[in-house]
C-alpha cells in the first residue's frame, strides 16, 4: 500500500502538471489515457481540471482591446525614429564629455589652488614675519653670490617706492611700522637704526656704502632701465658686502635711486625668485605701498593666474553647457521611453 | 487580402503594402501588448515599436508564419516595456486600476450596463492576476489563452521550445487560477470559480 502510495503521488503530480496540456489537446494518446484514468480516481485532480477550464474560458472571454489609433508607417515616422536613435550613443558621448569637463575643471582649479599656495608665501611672508625675513636677508648676502644682487635691485625698488606720494597718503597716521619703512627709505641713518632692532625696512639699509653706493645704484638702475636685467642685478653686489659694515653712510643712496629704480624693477622682475627677495617685495606692500605691489605682481604673476582663471571660466562654461545638455537629453530619453 | 503578395511588396520597400499588413494585425498586436502590459499607453508604445521594427526588418523575413514573426517582435517590444515599467513601477500599478480604454466598453451592443460593470470588474481582476505572473509566463498565457495561438506558434513567437511553452503555460494557468480563487469574493457570482463543484 505504501509502495502504491509512493507511486501514486508522482502520478498525481504528473497529471496535475499535464492538465493544462490535456485541456488544449496537446497530449499524446497514451498520455491522454493516463490522465483520464487518474481523473476517474482522483477527485482533487478532477476539481483542478474544472477550475483550470474556467480560468481559461474567463481569459478567452476577455474583450479584445482594439488599437486606439492607427500604427501604419509613414516615412516621416521612420525618419523620426531613426533620428531619435542617435541619442542612444550620443547620450553616452555627452555623459563622457561632461565627465571630462568636470575632470578638466577639477584639474584647473587644483592647479590654480596649487599655484595659489605656492604663491601664498608671497603674501604671507610680508605681513606674517617681515622683520625676521628681512633681518636675515642682509646676513645671507655675503655668503650667497646671486642673492645680494637681486636684493640690491629690490632694495633699490624699495627705496624708490618709499618716497612716492601714495605711501604717505595711504598711511599718514601709521606711526611705528610705517615710519620704519618711510624712514629707512627716506632717511637712512634713523631708519637703519630701527631696522636693526625690529623692522624689515632695515634691509634696504645694509647695502649702502658711503661713496660707491650711489654710483652703483645709479649704474644698476641705468642698466636696468636699459632693459638688461643681468647688468642691473650685477651692479649691487659690492654694495651688499659693504653694506653691513657701513650703515649710516648710506644716506644718499636711497634718494638718488628712486626714479630709475622704479624702472629697473619693471625691467628686471627676476629678483622675486629668491625667498629673501620675495620677503623684501612684500614689505612695502604690507606697509601700504600699493603701487609697488601693483607694479610688481601684475606683470609677473597675473599672467599665469589670469590664464588659469580664464581656462577655469571656459571649462566652467563648457561644463554648464554639457551638463544642461546631458540633463535635457536624459529627460527626453526618459520621456520618450 | 493576399498576405504573401503584400509581404513580398513590403519587402521590396512598398510602404502601402506594409501598411495593409499593419491594418490587419494592429488590433491583435495591441491586444496582446495590452494584456501583457496592463497599460494602454505602454501597449500603444509597444505596438508602435513593433510595426516600426517590423517595417525595418521585413526584408529579413524568411517566410513561414508572418503572424508568429510579428508576434515575436511584439513580444520583444513588450519585454522592453516591462523593463521600463520595472524602472518606473508606479505607472503599471496605476494602469491596472485606472485604465479606462473606451474600446473595452460594450463590446457587444446588447450588453446591459450591469453586465458591462460586472464584466469590466472581472476584466480588471483577471488583468490584475496576469500582472502577478513572471514575464515569460505572462507572455505565454496571453499568447495562448487571449490570442489563441498553438503551442508551436507560441514556441516560434517566444523562441522557446514546445516543452517549455507547455510547462510555462501550465504554471501560469495554475497560478492565475489560484489568484482568482483567492479573489472569489470580489468576483461576481456568475464568474466565480467553483472549486467545490
Amino acid at each position: 500500500m505504501s509502495l502504491l502510495g509512493k507511486w501514486r503521488k508522482p502520478e498525481h503530480q504528473w497529471v496535475e502538471e499535464s492538465l493544462s496540456a490535456y485541456l488544449d489537446g496537446e497530449l499524446s494518446p497514451a498520455e491522454k489515457t493516463r490522465v483520464e484514468q487518474h481523473l476517474q480516481e482522483c477527485e482533487a485532480c478532477a476539481q483542478n481540471l474544472a477550475t483550470l477550464r474556467q480560468t481559461v474560458s474567463l481569459l478567452k472571454e476577455l474583450p479584445t482591446k482594439r488599437a486606439p489609433r492607427s500604427f501604419t508607417i509613414r516615412p516621416v515616422t521612420v525618419k523620426a525614429k531613426r533620428a531619435a536613435a542617435p541619442p542612444a550613443w550620443g547620450y553616452g558621448l555627452l555623459k563622457g564629455a561632461t565627465a571630462l569637463a568636470v575632470l578638466l575643471l577639477v584639474l584647473l582649479v587644483g592647479g590654480d589652488l596649487a599655484m595659489h599656495f605656492v604663491g601664498a608665501p608671497l603674501a604671507s611672508w610680508g605681513p606674517g614675519a617681515p622683520a625676521e625675513e628681512i633681518a636675515l636677508a642682509p646676513a645671507f648676502e655675503p655668503s650667497m653670490a646671486p642673492a645680494p644682487e637681486e636684493e640690491q635691485a629690490i632694495l633699490g625698488h624699495d627705496k624708490t617706492e618709499a618716497p612716492a606720494p601714495p605711501t604717505n597718503q595711504e598711511e599718514p597716521a601709521a606711526p611705528l611700522e610705517a615710519a620704519d619703512d618711510y624712514e629707512t627709505q627716506e632717511e637712512m641713518p634713523t631708519a637703519e637704526a630701527r631696522a636693526e632692532e625690529t623692522t624689515p625696512a632695515g634691509t634696504p639699509v645694509a647695502p649702502v656704502p658711503s661713496g660707491e653706493e650711489p654710483l652703483l645704484e645709479e649704474e644698476g638702475v641705468g642698466t636696468g632701465a636699459g632693459e638688461t636685467p643681468p647688468a642691473a642685478l650685477a651692479t649691487p653686489t659690492p654694495a651688499s658686502t659693504v653694506g653691513q659694515t657701513s650703515e649710516p653712510t648710506a644716506q644718499p643712496a636711497p634718494e638718488t635711486a628712486p626714479v630709475e629704480a622704479a624702472e629697473e624693477r619693471e625691467a628686471a622682475p627676476s629678483p622675486t625668485h629668491t625667498p629673501q627677495v620675495l620677503a623684501m617685495v612684500e614689505v612695502p606692500q604690507r606697509e601700504g605701498e600699493v603701487e609697488y605691489a601693483r607694479g610688481a605682481q601684475p606683470e609677473e604673476e597675473a599672467l599665469p593666474f589670469s590664464a588659469l582663471r580664464l581656462a577655469e571660466l571656459v571649462a566652467l562654461a563648457v561644463l554648464v553647457l554639457l551638463g544642461t545638455a546631458t540633463v535635457v537629453s536624459a529627460w527626453l530619453r526618459r520621456r520618450s521611453g | 487580402m493576399d498576405e504573401k503578395a503584400l509581404i513580398a511588396a513590403a519587402r521590396r520597400g512598398h510602404t502601402h503594402s506594409f501598411n495593409e499588413l499593419v491594418s490587419h494585425y494592429q488590433d491583435m498586436v495591441y491586444n496582446v501588448a495590452y494584456r501583457i502590459l496592463g497599460d494602454s499607453q505602454a501597449a500603444a508604445d509597444a505596438s508602435q515599436d513593433t510595426f516600426l521594427s517590423a517595417y525595418q526588418a521585413v526584408g529579413k523575413f524568411r517566410g513561414g508564419s508572418f503572424k508568429a514573426w510579428l508576434l515575436r517582435i511584439a513580444t520583444n517590444a513588450c519585454y522592453d516595456q516591462l523593463r521600463l515599467q520595472k524602472r518606473r513601477p508606479t505607472s503599471s500599478l496605476e494602469a491596472v486600476y485606472t485604465d479606462s480604454d473606451p474600446s473595452s466598453h460594450f463590446v457587444n451592443g446588447r450588453e446591459s450596463p450591469e453586465e458591462f460593470a460586472l464584466r469590466h470588474e472581472l476584466g480588471e481582476t483577471i488583468q490584475g492576476g496576469i500582472a502577478t505572473l513572471p514575464p515569460e509566463q505572462r507572455v505565454t498565457l496571453v499568447l495562448s489563452d487571449v490570442q489563441g495561438l498553438s503551442y508551436v506558434e507560441i514556441a516560434q513567437a517566444t523562441g522557446a521550445s514546445v516543452g517549455t511553452v507547455k510547462s510555462r503555460l501550465s504554471r501560469a494557468r495554475a497560478r492565475l487560477r489560484d489568484y482568482l480563487l483567492d479573489q472569489t469574493e470580489l468576483l461576481p457570482a456568475h464568474y466565480r470559480l467553483r472549486s467545490e463543484g
